[in-house]
């Protein structure tokens, strides 16, 4: 034993530490096994779920990527493996096989990344496999809008977030198992009846508000970038610790399983009872259109004009008309615009409104439709300024069809693009806006004089 | 460190109030087969697994090959610790419990143990759940044996295994030792079976060492003298005894000293009939409890 050198002996560690870990990874695979199907059977169910309310026609039209069951099942799945930490220092399955606290602790935690990294790509391939599907499906359903069923973003984005969110947790669980085998079992169980005592005491006395903290541990309103550097840096520290305190323990013990439950049930069962949710966090409270409305289109900078061009009045009132009953469709799934129906106003009465720059001109056979929205930003985010600038609409013939295009995304931001032009519309929009929105976008429509009189008497003759 | 395996010093192990282990302190030979006796409680398991670093001691100090296994990797490569029921998960085959093996020991001889289980009519293609006690206790005896480890700990290894496979056991447990020569250490109830592949011995009691010796010490270590009760009671006067039974048939008295030692003579010539103690009546005589009285009151009201 004394002939190895230093480095010699830590390429045996690292060795150790790798034989441990393929060891482990071979005991547990009917696990994994298991967990696959476990996830794959919560995409299945999220199928059959989406198809039933398909073909009652109450459903989606616009799909946006997996569904929640999946999501709920993955997290299930981590929670599982995290708790399954208990016996880090005294898996008897493992300490059975050479090795030292140290390389043991150190595989295990290996082996454990490994499969949350497994898990990982299963969630990404799962992603994919259901969006590839619903492409398929959607090939006979014509009214089935599954553009932003996938991206690459939003995959990358959703893996990371998971990979990092379990490595969160279960650095968490270690450290608490780790300091649980340091107590011992009688000063571990005084440690959870504290624990839940001054839970307790911050809810229901210090109106701790529970959603705020899960709020912060789900990284709502931050960006990929910060939310991802926040829980690999409390993983670093815990891991540490949890390094650090077991290495000081020195020997193969296992905390109790039963005492982190009961912290976890007595936590947030206590705390549920008097959690009062004031405001919902997830409605955007901007609403500007219900102030003054005068200066509403010239003030504001989420404003978008669209020029439609008309050869003779028959086109220009049937686009006019189209525009003033709302009818500006998405080509693909027949969707309206998600626009308040705009008011119908010539040149002159627009301006005298507020609603057009004094030195904007119409050109012969012109009209302008102008979409405006409140720009006050929720979380930093100007989700509405954004939904209107990357709106499009357009016209063919006389029909008017809209579309939304994608701007920038939050891995952008992650990777040091500025965080303000970096905004993704649609993630925005399936994050943040949970109720119907459109009463806060206004529209109006700017015709030339000649053809509002020319359709106010054609209006005039055929109603005699 | 030369010669020496596993050196222990003022080794305890406390569990709450209970003291499994008080003070050991011991050198254990390299290259030789050590038989750990001592009865129910004695302290042998907590022993083992101090040695293979599986169970953390109070206080005192564990070498292994002249490191602390719980740091040293390369130390750590060079302990197997086995006993007839391993948690090695009860839904594995046979041969990926020998991939384990295989992955975690160098030295790991997987052809040598597979052509063991073969002899003992095991199928790799079994899972470890199927297996009888015996069986068990055949793949965890072959699984440490092929590792070829200095040390080798055996705890009670040999439960529920035939009698037929038993003298397998014993022959290749003997025969692989003097191939592959390193320290194996064998607790065992069944002391009269093997001690003829022992080469040394250590007593436990009550978490105490009473000795560590070689076989053929051990068999010189005490003499039984037999006679009628006056005898018994006339020679044993003034004289030190390990135990005496005085009772009106099979008065018998064991003295520390060889069969063919002084003392054995002289009780020789005082009418008794003498003996020599084999190595399990030795361990019997020394920690005996005092416990006829106790007996006796099982068929009294």
């Amino acid at each position: 034993m004394e002939g190895l050198n230093q480095n010699e002996r830590k390429r045996k560690w690292v060795s150790n530490v790798r034989k441990l870990a393929v060891i482990r990874l071979r005991q547990c695979r009917k696990l994994y096994l298991e967990a696959v199907l476990f996830l794959g059977l919560a995409v299945v169910l999220d199928f059959v779920n989406f198809f039933m309310k398909y073909q009652n026609n109450f459903g989606r039209k616009n799909i946006y990527g997996i569904g929640e069951l999946p999501l709920c099942a993955a997290i299930f799945l981590a929670a599982v493996f995290g708790l399954g930490s208990y016996n880090i220092l005294g898996d008897g399955r493992l300490s059975m096989y050479p090795g030292t606290v140290a390389s043991r602790f150190c595989a295990r935690l290996c082996s454990d990344y490994l499969v949350f990294l497994g898990a990982t790509v299963v969630y990404g391939g799962f992603y994919g496999i259901n969006s590839l599907i619903l492409h398929v499906f959607a090939r006979k359903e014509i009214y089935l809008d599954v553009r932003n069923t996938f991206s690459w973003n939003y995959l990358g984005a959703g893996m990371l977030q998971m990979f990092c969110a379990c490595l969160f947790m279960y650095s968490l669980l270690v450290l608490i198992y780790s300091f649980f085998t340091k107590i011992g079992i009688v000063f571990a169980s005084v440690f959870t009846v504290a624990v839940i005592i001054v839970a307790n005491v911050l809810i229901y006395i210090k109106k701790l508000n529970l959603y705020k903290v899960w709020d912060l541990l789900v990284g709502k309103g931050m960006a990929l970038g910060s939310y991802l550097a926040f829980l690999l840096s409390v993983w670093a520290v815990f891991t540490v610790l949890a390094f650090i305190i077991a290495f000081r323990v020195g020997n193969y013990r296992k905390a109790s399983c039963f005492l982190l439950w009961v912290v976890v049930a007595g936590v947030f069962l206590g705390g549920s009872s008097c959690i009062r949710p004031t405001k919902s966090v997830y409605v955007y409270e901007a609403s500007y259109f219900r102030g003054d409305e005068k200066y509403l289109f010239l003030d504001k900078d989420a404003k978008k004009d669209f020029l439609f061009q008309y050869t003779d009045f028959k086109q220009g009132k049937k686009i006019m008309e189209n525009i003033a009953n709302g009818k500006i469709l998405r080509r693909e799934d027949g969707d309206w615009i998600l626009v308040a129906t705009p008011r119908v106003l010539t040149e002159k009465e627009a301006k005298e409104e507020g609603c057009l720059e004094e030195g904007f001109s119409l050109k012969e056979n012109q009209m302008l439709y102008r979409v405006a929205a409140s720009d006050l930003a929720y979380k930093n985010r100007h989700i509405y300024e954004n939904m209107v600038k990357s709106l499009t609409i357009y016209q063919e013939g006389t029909d008017i069809f809209w579309e939304r295009e994608r701007c920038g995304n939050v891995i952008s931001s992650a990777f040091g693009m500025d965080y303000e032009k970096c905004q993704d519309t649609d993630y925005d929009i399936s994050r943040y806006l949970k109720r119907w929105w459109g009463d806060d976008f206004q529209s109006v429509l700017v015709v030339e004089d000649a053809l509002a009189k020319k359709w106010q008497q054609d209006n005039d003759n055929a109603m005699y | 460190m030369e010669g020496i395996a596993i050196q222990l010093d003022a080794v305890r192990k406390k569990y709450h109030n209970n003291t499994a282990l008080d003070g050991i302190t011991v050198n254990l030979h390299e290259n030789c087969i050590i038989g750990l006796i001592g009865a129910n409680g004695s302290g042998k398991t907590t022993l083992m697994k101090i040695c293979a670093g599986l169970e953390e001691k109070s206080s005192g100090k564990v070498l292994v090959c002249g490191a602390d296994i719980t740091k040293d990797i390369c130390a750590s490569e060079e302990v197997i610790y086995s006993m007839h029921d391993l948690p090695v998960g009860k839904l594995y085959r046979i041969s990926e419990l020998l991939k384990f093996y295989n992955t975690a020991y160098p030295h790991f001889d997987l052809a040598f143990c597979k052509k063991m289980l073969e002899i003992f009519g095991i199928s790799l293609k079994k899972t470890c759940r199927t297996l009888s006690q015996g069986q068990k206790s055949l793949v965890h005896f072959s699984c440490a044996t092929a590792t070829r480890c200095r040390v080798t700990l055996l705890d009670e290894p040999f439960i529920g295994i035939d009698i037929v496979n038993r003298e397998l056991v014993y022959e290749i447990l003997l025969r692989d030792f003097m191939e592959h020569p390193r320290a194996i250490i064998i607790s065992s109830h069944n002391l009269s079976e093997i001690e003829g592949i022992l080469s040394e011995m250590l007593l436990l009691h009550h978490g105490r060492i009473v000795f560590y010796q070689e076989m053929d010490a051990v068999r010189e270590m005490l003499f039984r003298a037999d006679g009628s009760r006056e005898e018994i009671q006339g020679f044993i006067e003034g004289k030190e005894t390990v135990c005496a039974r005085e009772k009106e048939i099979g008065s018998y008295a064991v003295f520390r000293g060889s069969v063919t030692g002084e003392a054995a003579q002289e009780a020789k010539a005082a009418g008794l009939t003498v003996s020599a103690v084999s190595p399990e009546d030795v361990s019997i005589y020394l920690t005996m409890p005092e416990k006829g009285k106790e007996l006796e009151s099982l068929w009294k009201d």
